[in-house]
């Protein structure tokens, strides 16, 4: 703190005098935007200051930089006290009610830059991104009934990357958050707490940060952070839109096999990313007359059998689905997807195309609007029937029933989030994206998939050391012709 | 291919001392909740098992298995006072009568205190994290009541309970009363 402050200081004697006062007005205009506690606002005007520096320093005219660090982006954000709260969406409530000591949902969602990432600019770009995802800036707390996410104004850091993607965050204190912005090289990342959002709103919050980022560096602005949320980006989505179907559907079902490999102690152990072609995994597919999806679970469900050594139970891969195709009217952040299983017996897995053939039957059935809004008005009804029961009934139920019921269902998940788009005058400046899935208590592994450009990147986070899951997908994909980069954490332990 | 540059940092090897301590002291402690109540039973006598049992529940669930969500100070405070209520009146029931309604009282006032002074050292932060104050305040003074009705001649501990707990109802409603009824709306929410 001490050496930047001084370096800032060496920096406006280094100024003009002209200039001078235009960097003390534009600190004091800044200034003006921010009522909090002492600390942070010194923190926050350290950022700027640091911003204005690095930009002026790499040839921007102070009043380019002033302009594009303009203290307007703040908007009444830090100055406002911290009133909002938002109930969980319908998805979000079993997230505080079953997690357990370092165990907890998470993501992560990453952009590829062609260039290292400046931390200053990036700092300079969450403080004014994150005012338009005011349900982002947030806490979880407990309530009688409910938990609730209850707003927090402070300074969001960004951090350097230097842990394991999707480790569990710290939450429980009275100004902690439930996202982090972390940056490693050419990498942005934000991991989030599941209880905040799904995919689909991560990403368009990572999307958002990035523009930003991007524009603070001079690129065209494309995302305008200053313009407030719609209030339907912050509903709950399955009250909302629930079609209260009469037809009943399970939310469980039976223990699923699963993979042979010892847990590991750190959660997770290992995480690597298998790149493909874009153009040459679509090709195959449309040979084999599958999707994608249906093409990734079914080498999932060859390299599953592959990497168990018993054959009781079905292996049941757990596949989350967007909402939001089946409601397009729907804009929320929050989370709003449901999941389909596509279970096959081992003898049932023999060949690639026959397995194929099976998966994009099921997921043809599954994941369909009938099917998936029986299982949302089932949840609807479960919500609505609990409402009264006290936390401290419903925590420890929830966390007994969640242990019997919960992710030992399922072999493993495959979350694909599709492709993502950038505006156009962005992609010069971006390489990627990928998306790690946090990992479960038994499933070995979760898998999670993204395309970007002609690369689509399928991250696989597991919870054991045994690699021959991820082996047998990299060994079937070379089989297949498709020779995926591979690139991977080292181990965890 | 554009391949995409996809690096991660070099990991330390972490230590796993506390994940193992952990472990070591819930297979203790469980070891704990079986062996006092089977040993009190063997040997007879006076039920010291149950402030036994009582304290190794309170060890594991502040130690071991500690608040994910809402670890704050004031509901530490809270908790702390809860247990020290419930384990004193074990002990002034099982062990030790007679002194309990003394006792019990100052413990109460101590945890209102000790949470107020908690409270006003960041007024602005801990607006929204008032509840376990309140229930601090509403328990004291529903004890004080049930105190009083059941003998109006009353103790100087029990008297400084209910004043202390009233004055803070009095000050909290005057002064936070919009912050007060937003925490209830917020913690009593049903959606």
């Amino acid at each position: 703190m001490r050496k930047k402050t001084l370096s800032f200081s060496n920096f406006h004697k280094s100024l003009s005098e002209q200039d001078a006062l235009k960097v003390d007005s534009y600190l004091r205009t800044y200034r003006e935007h921010l009522d909090m506690d002492a600390r942070e606002e010194r923190l926050l005007l350290d950022d700027a200051k640091a911003a204005l520096m690095y930009l002026v320093n790499s040839g921007v005219s102070l009043d380019d930089a002033a302009e594009r660090l303009s203290s307007a982006n703040l908007g009444g954000f830090y100055a406002h006290q911290a009133q909002a709260w938002y109930p969980l969406d319908d998805a979000a409530k079993i997230y505080p009610l079953s997690m357990r000591f370092g165990n907890m949902p998470m993501f992560r969602l990453s952009c590829y830059l062609n260039g290292d990432v400046v931390p200053e600019i990036l700092q300079m770009a969450l403080t004014f991104t994150i005012k338009r995802f005011p349900s982002f800036a947030t806490i979880v707390r407990k309530g009688v009934f409910w938990h609730y996410l209850d707003s927090v104004k402070r300074r969001f850091p960004v951090m350097q990357d230097k842990g394991i993607p999707c480790h569990p965050m710290k939450v429980s204190s009275i100004g902690s958050q439930s996202f982090k912005v972390l940056y490693y090289r050419n990498r942005i990342s934000a991991e989030f707490f599941h209880v905040l959002t799904d995919g689909t709103g991560g990403m368009a919050f990572l999307k958002a940060l990035v523009c930003e980022y991007l524009h603070l560096l001079g690129a065209p602005q494309t995302f305008d952070v200053n313009v407030p949320a719609p209030l339907n980006e912050l509903s709950n989505d399955f009250e909302r839109l629930c079609p209260n179907t009469k037809e009943k559907g399970g939310l469980a079902g039976p223990a699923a096999l699963q993979m042979s490999g010892k847990l590991s102690k750190q959660t997770p152990c290992k995480v690597v990313h298998l790149v493909y072609d874009t153009e040459r995994l679509l090709k195959l597919t449309h040979s084999m007359g599958v999707t994608v999806t249906a093409f990734m679970l079914s080498l999932m469900f060859l390299a599953n059998r592959s990497a168990t050594e018993t054959s009781r139970g079905k292996i049941q891969i757990q596949v989350p689905v967007n909402m939001r195709k089946f409601f397009p009217q729907s804009m929320t952040v929050r989370n709003f997807a449901m999941y389909c299983s596509i279970d096959l017996s081992p003898e049932e897995v023999d060949d690639l195309d026959h397995v194929a053939a099976k998966v994009a039957s099921q997921l043809g059935q599954k994941a369909t609007f009938q099917e998936l809004s029986k299982m949302m008005t089932q949840a609807r009804k479960l919500v609505r029937a609990l409402r009264f029961v006290p936390l401290a009934i419903k925590s420890p139920v929830a966390k007994i029933v969640y242990g019997f019921l919960g992710d030992s269902r399922f072999s493993n998940t495959l979350s694909n989030l599709g492709v993502v788009k950038m505006p156009e005058e962005l992609k010069p400046y971006i390489q990627g994206f990928d998306f790690v899935l946090g990992t479960c208590v038994v499933s070995r592994a979760s898998c999670s998939m993204v395309s970007y450009g002609n690369e689509t990147t399928l991250s696989i986070s597991k919870i054991t050391k045994d690699p021959s899951f991820e082996e047998r997908i990299i060994a079937l994909s070379r089989q297949l012709g498709l020779d995926p980069a591979v690139k991977e954490t080292s181990i965890y332990e | 291919m554009n391949e995409l540059n996809i690096q991660y940092p070099r990991q330390r090897r972490s230590s796993l001392f506390l994940y193992t301590l952990r472990r070591i002291l819930k297979l203790v402690c469980l070891m704990a909740l079986i062996a006092c109540p089977l040993v009190n039973c063997i040997t007879g006598g006076q039920a010291w098992s149950v402030v036994a049992v009582a304290g190794t529940l309170f060890f594991w669930r502040t130690f071991l298995s500690p608040d994910i969500i809402e670890f704050t100070s004031i509901g530490q405070v809270f908790r702390l006072g809860s247990f020290a209520i419930i384990e004193t009146t074990l002990i002034g029931v099982f062990l030790s009568p007679g002194w309990i309604g003394f006792v019990l009282p100052i413990i109460a006032f101590g945890t209102i205190l000790a949470s107020a002074f908690i409270f006003v050292l960041n007024i602005n932060k801990r607006k929204n994290n008032i509840m376990p104050l309140i229930w601090e305040i509403i328990l004291a003074l529903a004890a004080f009541l049930a105190m009083y009705i059941r003998m109006p001649k009353l103790n100087w501990p029990t008297i400084t309970m209910g004043s202390v707990a009233g004055a803070f109802a009095v000050l909290g409603v005057a002064v936070f009363h919009s912050a007060i009824r937003q925490e209830l709306r917020k913690r009593f929410h049903t959606k």
